[in-house]
């Protein structure tokens, strides 16, 4: 499975536990928009952490980076661990 | 005397002009600049209205036209309505529609809400670009205003479906920020944080007790505001005032290392039940700082009892969260039974609260005033619906709440208010909201529960989703056959809860 395909199915699952079933595009908001709230984010960035060795209290967390599938994958594909 | 909230910045850019005040958006803004822009909209607010007094709306959040349009409201002798851009187009509508403002000041994204519909309920003229105001006039000086006369209000949730605008006096905030310094000593070279929102009464502190003290504002941009680490360390922050979930999230992250965060001298946790484990992570990151857990309400201007954390802290037992303390000075507290009769020492009851930050009272709401805002033997009381019990020694425990009013992360919620808007979406008396899931004493959200059949749960959030905050949406919408009812004939909200817990609710 392809990362894009293995986050996408993370945060559908994400989603699906708050009653949320509504599809998203790469590029929809979902963390600004509110659609995943702090708890959601907490435990996406626990699976970014595990699966892609992203060190965010090294890098600092902006809710930008996180907010569409797009951003994450720009995240992923800037480097695990990299400074901004 | 005078009470307006903006002369004590007014006086400190008269001494020490050239300093920061707030620093936001990439924009640094000095105490002479922010007295020149609150001049120029108390200018331009008195220019486009003949009535004496009344409110200012400021659309705005976490920019320059947000706090001139604050203080220049204040300086101009009206009381300013704070009034969130990310609130849905009806909210803001009805919102407008009760207060009837004298003016609005907008930012960029307060722009972005004025739709036909919310311009329809606003008659008031709107200033949209700091560039249209009026010269500055070096002679001007803030109005005159007395201790009673309104200084802000703030909405908070409503159980009958309407928000409650709690009118808060000048004298209130005053005594607030004189409180505080007293227990913090404040002074210019402090570095203040703006996490809460101009809509969150929190922000009653980050304003006016840093520009008290002639120090500087940074308002955490809204992408930061979960996990700040580096926006502390890059402003050097010395005091941090937020929501305890800030805390627990960025433990979580393993942001809280020893020492991270060495500027920091205070720390105000309010809005939420403060958990032991965060407080104690994150006085380790920040060693130099004390650590303070604040319950506060909106109705008695933001900040209300203080528990510091020790080497031994208070913890309210079996709940594992840091006890909320004693009064602030100048506050009297008294653990009140259902007749408003004083309890002893051990006894649960409702915290009641007297003395000079204590509201006036619910905008064009007497009786609800009078329910709330008892006078007892000549003194205003207001009762906080907290369910607490004092220790022999003087400390209040938070146990929760002794009506239906939740927090969802530190957002006061009425679930009255969340059903009554069920309801009429739904065509149906027969629904529910509950706060679930809780963990320490702080809900996640809100799980509703209706009886029609075929109605889609998306449909409901949606239609939800256009009246009410996003954070009182509830996050899931369940079909039962029938509501669960008490002997009373209430509705079981603990059999709904029970049954969530046991997932015995069958998802429509």
């Amino acid at each position: 499975m392809n990362d894009r395909l293995a986050i996408r199915e993370f945060l559908q699952k994400l989603l699906r536990q708050t009653g949320d079933r509504r599809s998203f595009a790469d590029s929809d908001s979902l963390v600004m928009s509110g659609r995943l709230d702090s708890v959601d984010t907490l435990d996406l960035v626990v699976f970014l952490e595990e699966k892609y060795g992203i060190d965010f209290a090294e890098r600092g967390f902006d809710k930008n980076d996180l907010d569409s599938l797009d951003n994450i994958m720009a995240l992923i594909e800037a480097g695990s661990g990299a400074s901004v | 005397m005078n009470y307006n909230l903006a002369a004590p910045m007014f006086r400190h850019s008269m001494t020490q002009g050239s300093r920061l005040a707030v620093s936001v958006g990439g924009r640094e803004v000095s105490y002479a600049e922010l007295a020149a822009l609150a001049q120029r909209v108390a200018r331009w607010i008195t220019a486009g209205t003949s009535r004496p007094r009344g409110f200012v709306g400021v659309l705005a959040s976490r920019s320059v036209e947000a706090y001139a349009g604050v203080l220049g409201t204040c300086w101009s002798g009206n009381a300013y309505v704070p009034l969130n851009p990310q609130l849905p187009e009806e909210r803001l509508a009805q919102l407008l529609g009760i207060i009837q403002p004298v003016a609005v000041v907008v930012d960029d994204a307060g722009r972005e809400t004025l739709s036909a519909r919310v311009r329809e309920a606003c008659a008031a003229p709107i200033l949209s670009n700091l560039e249209e105001l009026p010269p500055f006039d070096p002679g001007d000086r803030p109005c005159e205003v007395g201790a009673e006369d309104v200084g802000y209000m703030i909405f908070t949730s409503g159980s009958t479906g309407v928000p409650k605008g709690v009118l808060v006096p000048n004298r209130a905030v005053h005594h607030l920020v004189s409180a505080l310094q007293e227990v913090y000593g404040f002074g210019p070279e402090d570095r203040f944080s703006k996490a809460y929102n101009l809509s969150f009464d929190g922000s009653i502190h980050d304003m006016f007790t840093a520009w008290n003290a002639g120090g500087s504002v940074h308002p955490v941009p809204a992408q930061m505001l979960m996990a700040p680490m580096k926006f502390i360390q890059e402003r050097r922050l010395t005091v941090w005032a937020s929501v305890p979930s800030t805390a627990v999230f960025m433990e979580r992250l393993r942001m809280l290392q020893p020492g991270a965060f060495p500027s920091l001298r205070c720390t105000i946790f309010s809005g939420e039940p403060l958990p032991l484990r965060s407080a104690l992570a994150w006085q380790q990151a920040a060693p130099n700082s004390v650590v303070d857990n604040i319950c506060g309400h909106t109705e008695c201007c933001c900040f209300s009892t203080l528990e510091r954390l020790t080497d031994s802290p208070n913890v309210t037992p079996k709940r594992g969260l840091v006890a909320i303390g004693k009064p602030l000075p100048g506050f009297e507290a008294a653990v009140f039974d259902e007749f408003c009769r004083p309890l002893g020492p051990g006894q649960e009851g409702e915290l009641a609260l007297a003395g000079p930050q204590v509201a006036l009272g619910y905008f064009g709401d007497a009786e609800r005033t009078a329910a709330r805002f008892p006078v007892i033997d000549g003194k205003v009381w207001y009762r906080t619906g907290d369910l607490v019990y004092r220790e022999e020694s003087g400390i209040y425990h938070h146990l929760g709440r002794v009506d239906h009013q939740v927090k969802i992360r530190g957002h006061r919620v009425e679930l009255g208010e969340v059903e009554a808007h069920l309801a009429e979406i739904c065509g149906s008396d027969s629904v529910a909201a509950v706060a679930w899931p809780v963990d320490h004493g702080s809900a996640r959200g809100v799980v509703a529960f209706h009886c029609v059949q075929g109605l889609a749960p998306e449909d409901v959030r949606d239609a939800l989703m256009r009246r009410i905050p996003r954070y009182a949406v509830p996050q899931q919408v369940l079909r039962l056959t029938d509501i669960p009812l008490t002997p009373n004939g209430k509705i079981d909200r603990k059999l709904l809860v029970e049954m969530l817990e046991a997932g015995a609710v069958a998802v429509s």
